[in-house]
């Protein structure tokens, strides 16, 4: 794997935590709100992954402060409740999620031919 | 939509209420949005079942929990400082697993750990309960504003033996107008009374206050008003104060009481005020306080009241004894009759005290001796825990030496001992803590009689803080010991099997050297419960000059009154006592004998003896009593004759004296006859004729010197002397004293229903009071040099059979090398009487050192009683061998073959 090329500020950031990791998995589908992050990360998940209000407004706050997402400001879904804000990936976010799924899947296939190793 | 349904607004409101948790900017930012998820999410929920409702509000709830502390954990001073020190926490982490294993280790041998522990918070324990008794009793002022300020005033008149006077009105108005030394100053004193009013009479304690004890104290009833000068103004309408315990027990605790009338003693006297609870003035158990009135010509010579004063602004302690001192001088303008040589003859002087001193003052030196006592034990308790110590970590030497070899450093190994020893320590700690609670609770019931302000007494903070210090120190010493002889011993030891170094001997001296002291402290204490022992034994052998076996004393307190009503009533009573079956004798007095607070005291003349210019007058005791008292007592009769009733009807007035009094005063028993004395009679004289002489009987405790006393019939004419309000019926019954009591009560109550009986005690018990101050001291003395010396025995028993097992082989060699059984065993027993001479000889020189200190507790024996300071070595001795020879047989029987092979 090159990293020659990455943003530095990206390399920092690695790896992702597992709960940034599906909140901007969610979000590289186009904007949503909390609620329907929280539905696709299980969805995605099989159910697995469960994103409670707490952890996934916490781990926003800190998404947000670190510029991989921000809030998009009046754009109100006529049947959602006005509470309820969107988030979308920021470029830098975009970057950084690609950057992580590059070294998962360098992992898995680690993982892959260290197991066909075994296997043979 | 549906409308909520309750089940969801309850777990929303949960929901909501939990939000407060999460710090504020993600509570700020999101709370609007984690509501509306949440409403969401539980609509869902809620619409497939109600437990999955509150499964999903239950783990949404714990999520907002564990969000919330994590993040503020993150913002938290606490966390940047260890993020900042994260070789701390892993310190922290370090001890944390070290404590585990020396947890491990300590479960592992309970019977180490628990005897450890034990036996040292058994130290721990008796030193804080004494150190809270000290604190509460001693240190800690008393409940009033500034009470440091507050003294009290005594005056000594030696040179006539009257060591210890207190205030007359004529003193204490003059210390009132010295208001630059006192800015108020006041006067008390006490008795009893009845309280009517109830169902049945009862006895109470009055205090007698002048209306400055309020300001001295600076103390204020909690309800009503204290007293005033009006109160104690002559002819004033009698008013009362109540104790808040009386209040509570007899009056249901009921504010309008204040108001009402109360009788004490047939007068009525209007409730105005009801003190504060626990309010205790001078002395504990006054129930009721009334004003006390000082003439308007106040008399020098009746010191019957105490004198306190609050000190002026600017006036030291010092200052103000040194003024009360140069005061003095002028005490002769108090009384015209009083010249500067007569007080010179007397050795006036006075003194001056806070009145915390006077209330604890004389308890002191038995709580401290106490005090010393319980941290000697303490000290042996800790050098026998710190021996077992060194033989568990000798038996650990191969451990600690493999770990050394195996690359942990020196201070990974002292983590190890510390662990064990903070862990011991910790747990001696807590059991120490639980030991003093019950040890403080076995006190106050065991002496509380005896003990000022036991009231007072409690675990204070001080005695918590003693606690953990006394826990910590012993926990470092413990954990410093092994380790202070571990130092570069690891290579050796793998060398020789951890057995028979050079290094072994001198491990064997500082044991040596910790058993050795053991004994000498426990010795110290033993020579200090024996010479306590045979002072109660003196005590209990004095000749009191009575003999009460069989006899029960039973208080009447008829009150005020008219001497002929009393007489009567008196004499009702002893004339029905008397023939109740089973009674042999009966008899009265004013006073009994060794109780020192009821006899009174007066200057006497004789007749025909004028004295001269500057004579020192001459004091008796004096006491009303009737026929069949000094008979019933057994007070033998040494010349004259015996008192009857026809003394009473009699015109010539007619008086029995002691025989202190006839050697003392009139020349001699016999000589005595015949003369005519007055006693206290003012300004009038009237004489009265002695018509025999007692064998003198203990008045004032048995420690006390013999005292002159005049024993005066119920009615003696004009002559008549001595309060009867209250008087001691004595009553011998041989088939069980106390078996006529509810007989005599009947009696009492059929002469006069008012009349409450009070004190019912027989005369042992009274002779047992009178020896209780030492046999309380003996009793704590003795429990804890017995402890002392068990623990001693226990050290040298354990020293020697560790010595025994770590020669198995040497004792082998010699067997085998043909030394008989009696050779081993001697050799054994050597080594223990080396030992014992070695702590008998310190702590003899240790007892005669502390000699002094213990010569105030002590009555017909020196504080060098040789056959104390014989007998305890001795003792000491046989105990110390027979510890050491178990081990010594053992050796003996030790099988040559067996001990050669063994490694």
């Amino acid at each position: 794997m090159t990293e020659s090329g990455i943003n530095p500020r990206v390399t920092s950031l690695l790896p992702l935590k597992p709960t940034w990791f599906h909140i901007m998995l969610a979000l590289s589908d186009g904007a949503q709100h909390g609620y329907a992050i929280r539905a696709r990360a299980e969805e995605r998940s099989g159910g697995k992954v469960k994103l409670w209000p707490a952890t996934l407004y916490g781990s926003i706050h800190s998404l947000e402060e670190e510029g991989l997402i921000e809030a998009l400001e009046g754009q109100d879904d006529p049947d959602d409740d006005a509470r309820r804000r969107y988030y979308r990936l920021t470029p830098l976010g975009g970057e950084a999620l690609r950057a992580e799924a590059a070294r998962l899947e360098a992992l898995v296939q680690a993982v892959r031919s260290a197991s066909a190793l075994k296997n043979a | 939509m549906t409308g909520q349904r309750p089940s969801t607004r309850r777990a929303e409101a949960l929901f909501r209420a939990s939000l407060r948790i999460l710090p504020e900017p993600i509570r700020g930012l999101y709370e609007a949005e984690m509501r509306a998820d949440f409403e969401t999410l539980a609509r869902d929920e809620a619409a497939r079942s109600g437990a999955r409702l509150w499964s999903a509000t239950l783990r949404a709830t714990l999520d907002v929990v564990k969000i919330g502390m994590v993040e503020r954990g993150r913002r938290g001073p606490l966390t940047r400082w260890l993020t900042r020190w994260e070789g701390i926490r892993e310190g922290m982490m370090d001890w944390f697993r070290e404590l585990r294993m020396a947890g491990r280790s300590l479960a592992r041998r309970p019977a180490f750990s628990g005897i450890a522990a034990l036996t040292l918070g058994l130290g721990i324990g008796a030193t804080v309960a004494i150190f809270a008794v000290v604190d509460s009793v001693l240190l800690r002022p008393l409940p009033f504003p500034e009470s440091d300020r507050i003294v009290e005033v005594r005056h000594h008149a030696p040179g006539i033996g009257l060591d210890e006077l207190n205030n007359s009105e004529g003193t204490v108005v003059f210390y009132q107008a010295q208001t630059d030394l006192f800015s108020v100053f006041g006067a008390f004193d006490a008795g009893n009374f009845n309280l009517a009013g109830q169902d049945e009479p009862v006895r109470v304690r009055a205090a007698r206050f002048t209306p400055e004890i309020f300001d001295v104290l600076q103390t204020r009833p909690a309800l009503g008003r204290p007293l005033t000068h009006a109160d104690a103004a002559e002819g004033a309408p009698g008013v009362a104060i109540l104790s808040h315990e009386l209040w509570a027990s007899s009056f249901g605790s009921d504010p309008g009481v204040l108001g009402q009338t109360i009788y004490l003693d047939d007068r009525p006297a209007e409730v105005v005020g009801i003190m504060p609870a626990g309010f205790v003035f001078p002395r504990p158990g006054n129930q009721v306080f009334l004003p006390l009135p000082i003439s308007d010509d106040p008399q020098f010579g009746a010191f019957g009241m105490g004198g306190v004063g609050r000190l002026a602004p600017g006036m030291t302690l010092e200052m103000a004894a040194q003024r009360v001192s140069d005061l003095q001088a002028r005490a002769a303008e108090l009384d015209p009759e009083i010249t500067l040589e007569a007080l010179e003859g007397w050795g006036w002087a006075a003194s001056v005290r806070t009145i915390k001193e006077s209330l604890v003052g004389d308890s002191r030196p038995a709580i401290m001796i106490v005090l010393g006592t319980v941290s000697v034990l303490l000290l042996i308790a800790l050098a026998n825990v710190a021996n077992l110590f060194l033989v568990r970590s000798d038996g650990r030497q191969r451990e600690m030496a493999i770990r050394g070899a195996l690359g942990a450093g020196s201070g990974r190994i002292a983590r190890t001992y510390l662990a064990e020893s903070a862990l011991l320590g910790g747990m001696a700690g807590i059991t120490g803590l639980a030991l003093a609670g019950l040890g403080l609770e076995g006190i106050v019931a065991l002496v509380g009689d005896e003990l000022p302000r036991v009231q007072d007494v409690n675990m204070t903070a001080g005695g918590l803080g003693l606690t953990a210090t006394l826990s910590l120190a012993a926990a470092m010493a413990l954990g410093v010991l092994p380790m202070a002889r571990r130092q570069g011993a690891f290579a050796e030891t793998l060398r020789d099997g951890g057995r028979g170094s050079t290094h072994g001997a001198a491990r064997h001296r500082v044991r040596h050297f910790l058993v050795t002291g053991q004994l000498a402290l426990a010795l110290v204490l033993l020579v200090g419960s024996g010479l306590l022992l045979r002072s109660f034994m003196a005590l209990r052998a004095t000749d009191v000059g009575f003999d009460g076996r069989d006899v029960v004393t039973v208080g009447l307190s008829f009150g005020e009154g008219e001497r002929e009503a009393q007489a009567q009533f008196y004499r009702d009573v002893i004339e029905g006592t008397a023939a109740l079956p089973g009674v042999t004798s009966v008899g009265a007095s004013a006073a009994l004998p060794l109780i020192s607070s009821s006899s009174n005291g007066g200057s006497f003349h004789i007749e025909g003896e004028p004295e001269q210019e500057g004579d020192l007058p001459m004091v008796t005791l004096y006491k009303a009593f009737t026929p069949g008292y000094a008979e019933t007592l057994g007070i033998e009769l040494l010349a004259g004759r015996p008192h009857t009733w026809s003394d009473l009807s009699d015109d010539a007035q007619n008086v029995w004296v002691n025989r202190e009094m006839a050697d003392q005063f009139l020349g001699g028993v016999n000589e005595a006859l015949g003369k005519r004395i007055s006693v206290d009679g003012d300004s009038v004289i009237y004489f009265s004729e002695i018509v025999g002489v007692f064998e003198t009987v203990k008045t004032n405790g048995i420690d006390n010197d013999d005292a002159p006393m005049t024993y005066f019939p119920l009615l003696n004419g004009e002559a008549s002397r001595g309060p009867m309000e209250w008087m001691a019926l004595t009553v011998e019954a041989p088939n069980g004293p106390t078996s006529v009591v509810p007989a005599i009560r009947e009696l009492v109550r059929a002469a006069d229903p008012r009349v409450p009986v009070t004190a019912v005690r027989t005369m042992d018990d009274i002779r047992s009071e009178a020896t209780a101050d030492t046999s309380v001291t003996l009793i704590l003395l003795g429990i804890v040099s017995g402890m002392a010396l068990l623990l001693g025995a226990i050290g040298l028993y354990g020293v020697i059979s560790y010595t025994v097992s770590q020669r198995i082989q040497e004792i082998g060699v010699r067997m085998a090398l043909g030394a008989d059984r009696g050779q081993v065993q001697g050799m054994v027993l050597r080594q223990s009487v080396m030992v014992t001479a070695g702590g008998v000889i310190l702590g003899l020189l240790g007892a005669f050192a502390l000699s002094r200190v213990m010569a105030t507790l002590l009555f017909g024996v020196s504080a060098t009683d040789p056959v104390t300071f014989l007998t305890v070595p001795v003792v000491l001795a046989l105990v110390s061998v027979l510890s050491a020879w178990l081990p010594a047989r053992r050796a003996s029987r030790v099988d040559p073959a067996l001990a050669l092979r063994a490694d």
